[in-house]
């Protein structure tokens, strides 16, 4: 597919290069576009994408920072953006889900309505919707916010922000709307849940049979890049994910499945707790992000007992997507890749 | 005006006009006496313990007029909330009224 | 002990009691209004200086206890805070209406529902825009939108001009109170309410105290039908001090400001308040200018660091800007016994904070567009910044122990609607469980409407004054 064609705009602007998605991501897009101009936080991050290709132009700084953001833009004309950047899991304080998930968004749209960008696909989440309140429930792209806790909030308020940007005519939006992912460049947290589970470890809260929507960065990656490029997608929001959700515990055997066929050792134990124990999380969480605080592990903990599934139907139907990659293929991918950078797992 | 609250006042004031430095502690005086009593109330706690520290401190001795106004100083820039966001009412509130009461200097 | 009796007795002669004297004496009621301040002559102060403060206004400054502490004004007097604002006006935007209605079940209520009562009072205040170019330290917001491709209007103001173009603020001591007069409303200033009278579940006039030469003296009006009218934090310490409680007092919402103090390299007016507003970001953020006095300059420079003197000296070079924001947080008025003003709190939260910073940064970059070489911000420790490359410094810096806010709107705390757990009134102000006793400004609005709120304060004053009409 030669650059220019299909919708596809010769230059990318990526935010969050550095990070889960955005080095998948950005993997895709060089070999395809004349330009692929990448922001990342840390100086420490621009080898990891100047590697990847001659198309590739690394700005670093911070995406709240109107100077990054005008040297981010700097003589790029009409571009496609794609704004993965963002933060999940904040330091100490929820303060930092607001600037960065919302400043950084409303900053990023207004230099992409400057430079004339073909397209701003924004990354989303699950989490401005809540959890399903049966496990088999399914989010659709019409289903209503019921934004979980502050991340929740600060990933809607973000999409209000899109939105309204497409409806003012400012630029020409796409929401893709991603749950927990899986596959190559995982940051340490996900290395660390691969060697909990491997070390039975891990818990499994109530019988495993909530329902969790996950998705392969590859598929993922696909899925960004057929929001970009077909017309009809111009502000409207969709769903990309695996094929069907899996179940909690389907997940945990997978990743011990992935393990063992890329010849690791996996414990016999088997950690369980019972639904109460994520329950109590969840409202100590709640009490916590009430006061500006953020715990990483009581929020995990709290968010694993739900079910927070969504459907795929409309990506399939309007934007032709069909997830390539299923859960052991892509938890070996991911196995593969951590040996391969000597991780420890 | 508690006496403490009066030699901040004066302290701070920097118009060598002796008719506009009364009509400033008059116009801060008023602004304290209007404070809710709530606000007022935790001010006039903060003042009798400021001005006890800056007494032992050395600060309120009228033969050295620059004790106080190097500590109001030091208070200003301190990390504590308490002891910057107390010289700050009063430098607000000395500084609003000495720029309408003194004549702007020629420039 | 004095007692006056009357039809209507209205508490305070705002936005809100000055509309409700207005329309209910042409209406034919015998109107007796009560206001705790004096009746100040319009034309015997300027804007903004000490003499207007002092005269005109409650607490210099008052403040709602929070992290940070937010700063307040309301005025004192005859015509409330109209005497005192910016004059700036907007009509209630329909969408909010709309989702008031929805949220709060308020009948007869949405996006047109007071249309047909802003016309009127816009025609009574002969509200309008300006008539020629606008003053630089509005232009200048108008510069910096435009270069950045921001959306900016010029709001319309309370202002009537004069054939040589000269503007004179349409208060309500030059307009409806005056015109509440002339239709047979009597005004008594100088006059507290300590608390409404009641029996057998109704309202029956108040007990008040009256103060004039010097002399205190109570006196108790009778009325059948009573308005409490006193602004968002007046009228919930009335309420709670005339065993009203309920939901009142809670829900305090403000539009929280920080400010930048901009030096430019030309001189800009300090006279009035630019009429400019950037709404790109609205409607939760919203940015315009402040009133640019040498004396609010100096106090706006002084608040970014202790090296201000430099600035001050070349203080006819600065203005002072803001951005204002709707919060998630909201605040309380809890009128306590014995004290004479109710204690205020206010929380903002993390989402808030973040809104601000953002706010900060927008006007920053808005003001340096238009040419200001140094940008002082309204918070502890600055930094001052004067490139673009120190704005990013902005954004760790709005904390809650070094933000310095204020806030000069004031609404919700004694809400509208017949959701009755979450309000203090029903669709028109009638308050829950009293008969005969009303709400008639600022405390009915749900929410800060994310504008001036004095057009929809006085549209809704008037809607409501035609249901009482038609009623009674």
């Amino acid at each position: 597919m030669s650059a220019g064609s299909n919708g596809r705009a010769p230059t990318a602007v990526v935010t969050g290069a550095a990070g889960w998605l955005g080095q998948n991501l950005v993997r895709a897009l060089a070999p395809e576009r004349e330009r692929v101009r990448c922001l990342v936080h840390g100086a420490d991050d621009a080898p990891l994408l100047e590697v990847v290709g001659p198309s590739i132009e690394v700005v670093v700084g911070d995406v709240r920072d109107p100077a990054t953001a005008d040297r981010l833009f700097d003589g790029v004309r009409a571009p496609a953006v794609f704004h993965a950047a963002a933060v999940i899991h904040p330091e100490s304080t929820v303060r930092e889900l607001f600037d960065v998930n919302v400043g950084g968004t409303d900053l990023m749209l207004d230099r992409a309505r400057r430079a004339d960008a073909a397209r701003f696909v924004h990354v989303s989440s699950n989490s401005p919707f809540g959890t399903n309140a049966t496990p088999t429930d399914r989010f659709t792209e019409d289903s209503p916010y019921d934004p979980y806790l502050e991340y929740g909030r600060s990933k809607l308020e973000a999409e209000e922000f899109v939105q309204r940007a497409h409806e003012r005519g400012d630029v020409e939006t796409v929401i893709v709307r991603a749950p927990w992912f899986y596959g190559p460049y995982q940051p340490a947290r996900q290395t660390q849940f691969f060697a909990a589970v491997r070390r039975g470890r891990f818990p499994l809260v109530g019988d495993g049979s909530q329902q969790r929507s996950m998705v392969f960065t590859g598929n993922l990656v696909d899925g960004l890049l057929r929001a970009e490029a077909t017309a009809a997608a111009a502000g409207r929001a969709y769903w990309i994910a695996d094929a069907e959700p899996y179940e909690l515990r389907a997940i945990l055997a997978g990743v011990r499945t992935a393990l063992e066929a890329e010849g690791l050792a996996v414990s016999e134990r088997r950690l369980r707790l019972p639904a109460l124990a994520a329950t109590v999380a969840e409202g100590v969480d709640r009490v916590l992000q009430g006061r500006g605080r953020y715990v990483q592990p009581v929020h995990v903990l709290g968010e694993l007992g739900h079910t927070i599934a969504c459907d795929i139907s409309r990506a399939r139907a309007e934007l032709g997507y069909e997830p390539a990659t299923g859960l052991v293929e892509g938890m070996r991918a991911s196995v593969r890749w951590c040996l391969e950078r000597g991780e420890q797992l | 005006m508690l006496r403490f609250e009066r030699e901040v006042v004066r302290s701070l004031v920097t118009s060598p006009d002796a008719h506009v430095r009364a009509e400033v502690e008059h116009y801060v005086d008023g602004a304290l006496r209007a404070m809710p009593e709530y606000l007022r109330g935790g001010l006039v706690a903060e003042s009798v313990t400021l001005g006890a520290w800056a007494g032992i401190r050395g600060a309120r001795k009228p033969t050295e007029p620059e004790a106080l106004a190097r500590l109001l100083g030091a208070w200003e820039e301190s990390p504590l909330g308490v002891l910057c966001m107390y010289v700050r009412l009063f430098r607000s509130l000395v500084l609003f009224a000495e720029c309408e009461l003194a004549p702007a200097p020629a420039s | 002990m004095t007692t006056i009796d009357t039809d209507v007795l209205v508490i305070g002669s705002g936005a809100g009691g000055a509309v409700t004297a207005f329309l209910l004496a042409q209406g034919g009621r015998d109107v007796t209004v009560v206001e705790e301040g004096p009746w100040i002559d319009p034309d015997a102060m300027e804007p903004f200086s000490l003499e207007e403060m002092v005269a005109k206004y409650r607490h210099r400054p008052a403040a709602a206890l929070g992290s940070p502490t937010i700063a307040y004004a309301e005025g004192r007097c005859v015509g409330g805070s109209t005497e005192i604002n910016s004059g700036l006006y907007h009509r209630l935007p329909g969408y909010l209406a709309e989702a008031w209605r929805d949220e709060f079940d308020i009948d007869e209520f949405g996006p047109d529902a007071l249309d047909a009562y802003a016309k009127r009072i816009e025609a009574e205040l002969a509200v309008s825009r300006l008539p020629g170019a606008p003053p630089p330290s509005s232009a200048l917001l108008e510069r910096g939108a435009t270069k950045l491709g921001w959306r900016a209007v010029e709001f319309a103001r309370v202002f009537r001009y004069d054939t040589a173009g000269r503007g004179v603020k349409q208060t309500m001591t030059r307009t409806l109170v005056p015109r509440a007069v002339d239709a047979g409303a009597t005004v008594v200033p100088n006059c507290r309410v300590l608390r409404v009278l009641r029996r057998d579940g109704r309202a029956i006039g108040a007990r008040c105290r009256r103060t004039e030469d010097g002399r205190v003296e109570d006196l108790d009006i009778r009325a059948d039908h009573v308005f409490v009218c006193g602004g968002a934090i007046q009228t919930p310490a009335i309420l709670h001090r005339s065993g009203v409680r309920g939901r009142v007092g809670a829900g305090l919402k403000v539009h929280p400001m920080i400010k930048i103090a901009a030096r430019f390299p030309h001189p800009v007016d300090h006279g009035g308040v630019p009429m400019q507003v950037i709404t790109e970001f609205g409607p939760n953020l919203s940015i315009g200018g402040s009133a640019s006095r040498r004396g609010q300059v100096a106090m706006a420079l002084a608040e970014s660091s202790p090296d201000f003197e430099e600035a001050l000296a070349d203080w006819e070079h600065v203005s002072v800007y803001y951005a204002a924001i709707r919060t998630e947080g909201a605040g309380r008025v809890i009128g306590v016994p014995g004290l004479r003003a109710p204690v205020v709190t206010y929380r903002l939260t993390e989402a808030d904070l973040s809104r601000l910073a953002r706010g900060l940064v927008h006007l920053g970059e808005a003001l340096l567009a238009a040419g200001a070489t140094e940008l002082y911000p309204s918070v502890r420790g600055g930094p001052v910044v004067r490139r673009p490359e120190g704005l990013v410094d902005w954004w760790s810096s709005v904390t809650r122990s070094r933000a310095n806010l204020m806030t000069v709107h004031l609404t919700s705390t004694v809400r509208m609607g017949q959701a009755r757990s979450r309000t203090g009134t029903d669709s028109f102000g009638r308050v829950w469980g009293v008969r005969n006793l009303r709400v008639n400004d600022a405390s009915l609005l749900p929410d800060a409407p994310g504008v001036n709120p004095q057009g929809a304060i006085m549209a809704l004053a008037a809607r409501n004054c035609e249901q009482f009409l038609s009623e009674a």
